[in-house]
């Protein structure tokens, strides 16, 4: 966790309560303190760069408005009043979530690919996913620079990870879309990796030999298709909840890496999809959810 | 001769394993050998071919967590027959009370969860799975060097050791330096699944070019902890090697 940085002037002014909080936390506060003239220089820097930065700024700035007003409280109120203030002012700054802290960046091309189930997982927990979109050549100009030399990697935090699954499934665990007991993480597990195993089958029908290609562009709907439906078919029937949904009574990862995983499929062929009814009700529930419905309106369809 | 009646497999002691099918109605066979009974609470059962590729994680987590399983091995040639009649279609399998789940890295993460080898919080979580992943990847890689032509077979050997071992042995020494503990485990203090993927994705690079390991240290380290941990042990000494 980062030690805040205070930039005030150098007198009591409005800083100085954040002063005396730090203080009484016995908590480090970091200082730059500027004089009236070169503030007008710095203040154009020290704003975000991005509509999000500016956000989180701005919150910090209403948030000391309301120090000044309760700090006017303290002087003219109770003890009681002091206390609250005090403690709401650091439960912003230590709360359960720690110090503001940057918002994960995701990067990968405009394709649905490994990146898609992350932007349904965002989509659905009605949450902002931070996007750096790439086209092909700008990506080949970047890899040799990048750590992983794949995408999608995401940064939290200052930090990169990447793997398309283990993102999507790291960020429906900070949003409540992932099991609630570890048999369901395995449900879950299990269909979000049985998703990659046909997004293997399908990129065997864009890259390789003409050979190759005509086998997997064969192979999709003779061989792997049926077998996938039929599957996804068959565990969402099993759910004893008989909600819909493929994994308890409320929607997961799963049902997302369901909806993903047969979206090739149902752009290609959805007569095909209608063979399986209770696979068409859970993609028909995955596109209504609120969050996922204004997603899937302005995305734009793409092959894989 | 595979009865169709029973399906036979190889336990990884090498004594024989019968695995009685619902449709008898009676055990036939008793000397040496184990008959399932269904119970409500019986060992887990790991089914997969007698190599490590996608099974081995499972039972490296079974080992190193201590616990009893069932290691059943199917043989290549009895699995078309099994393959038609069965759920997924696919191996591995975990049975547990009664109920089938499949997709190995799956599997392998359940059972880690299960026995605090997860990790302690999300973000190590995602730690842990990235690598997973990761081998996961490099499998596929090495697969290749077992499947299609013989000049496809020869390219993906040769593309082993010159381009992908050392881009993925990289990678996950610098997964394993992230660590603020700096324990010599992935993440945090004690060994976890992320410590046995990287044991195993590096098994077939350390076997077959070790040399490429001597640039990371780090993976060498993991790979010591991995290989002397209590219940690991013990399984890796008795351990046939395969090629994959």
């Amino acid at each position: 966790m980062s030690v805040p940085k205070l930039t005030y002037f150098a007198i009591r002014g409005r800083g100085e309560l954040i002063r005396l909080v730090m203080a009484a936390a016995q908590k480090q506060l970091d200082e730059v303190k500027v004089d009236f003239a070169s503030w007008e220089e710095m203040k154009p820097s020290l704003y975000g760069s991005t509509n999000l930065e500016c956000l989180m700024i701005d919150q910090i700035v209403q948030l000391k408005e309301d120090i000044l007003t309760v700090e006017i409280d303290t002087v003219l109120g109770s003890d009681q009043s002091k206390i609250r203030f005090i403690h709401f002012t650091l439960t912003c700054l230590f709360g359960n979530s720690g110090p503001i802290m940057s918002k994960p960046r995701m990067t990968y091309f405009k394709y649905r690919g490994r990146g898609e189930l992350s932007r349904l997982v965002m989509a659905a927990a009605g949450k902002e996913l931070d996007q750096r979109i790439v086209d092909v050549p700008t990506w080949l100009k970047m890899k040799p620079n990048t750590f992983f030399q794949r995408v999608p990697f995401i940064e939290i935090d200052g930090q990169e990870y990447f793997q398309g699954n283990a993102i999507a499934t790291y960020l429906a665990r900070e949003n409540g879309l992932y099991g609630s007991t570890n048999l369901e993480c395995l449900m879950i597990d299990q269909i979000v990796q049985m998703k990659e195993d046909i997004l293997l089958e399908e990129i065997k029908s864009f890259v390789g030999s003409d050979d190759q290609k005509d086998q997997a562009a064969k192979d999709l709907p003779e061989v792997v298709y049926p077998r996938v439906m039929q599957i996804f078919e068959r565990l969402i029937q099993q759910n004893p909840s008989k909600s819909g949904f493929v994994i308890g009574n409320k929607m997961t990862l799963a049902d997302l890496a369901i909806f993903e995983g047969t979206q090739s499929c149902y752009q290609g062929n959805p007569r095909f999809m209608s063979n399986f009814p209770e696979l068409m009700k859970l993609r028909q529930k995955v596109a209504e959810a609120d969050g996922v419905r204004q997603y899937l309106a302005t995305r734009k369809q793409t092959g894989i | 001769m595979v009865n169709p009646g029973r399906m036979t497999a190889f336990r990884a002691d090498s004594s024989i394993v019968y695995v009685i099918s619902p449709t008898l109605s009676e055990p036939q066979s008793k000397s040496r050998t184990h008959v399932s009974k269904p119970s409500k609470m019986s060992k887990p059962k790991l089914t997969y071919f007698d190599v490590r590729a996608r099974g081995e994680l499972a039972r490296l987590v079974f080992v190193a967590a201590k616990k009893d399983f069932e290691d059943v091995r199917i043989d290549f040639a009895s699995w078309p027959a099994l393959k038609a009649k069965s759920t997924y279609g696919t191996l591995p399998i975990l049975e547990l009370n009664g109920k089938e789940y499949f997709q190995g890295n799956a599997i392998a993460t359940y059972l880690a969860r299960e026995h605090g080898l997860y990790g302690s919080n999300n973000l190590e979580g995602l730690m842990i799975d990235q690598v997973v992943d990761l081998k996961e990847d490099l499998l596929q890689e090495e697969a290749k060097t077992m499947f299609g032509s013989d000049a496809d077979k020869e390219a993906a050997a040769k593309k082993l050791p010159e381009e992908i071992y050392p881009r993925v042995m990289k990678i996950f020494a610098h997964c394993i330096k992230q660590n603020a503990a700096k324990s010599g485990f992935l993440v945090g203090k004690q060994l976890s699944l992320g410590d046995l993927a990287i044991f195993e994705a590096s098994q077939g690079c350390s076997k077959n070019h070790p040399k490429i390991l001597d640039d990371f240290p780090e993976i060498k380290t993991v790979r010591e902890k991995v290989a002397s941990a209590d219940g690991v042990k013990q399984y890796l000494a008795k351990r046939k090697d395969t090629p994959i």
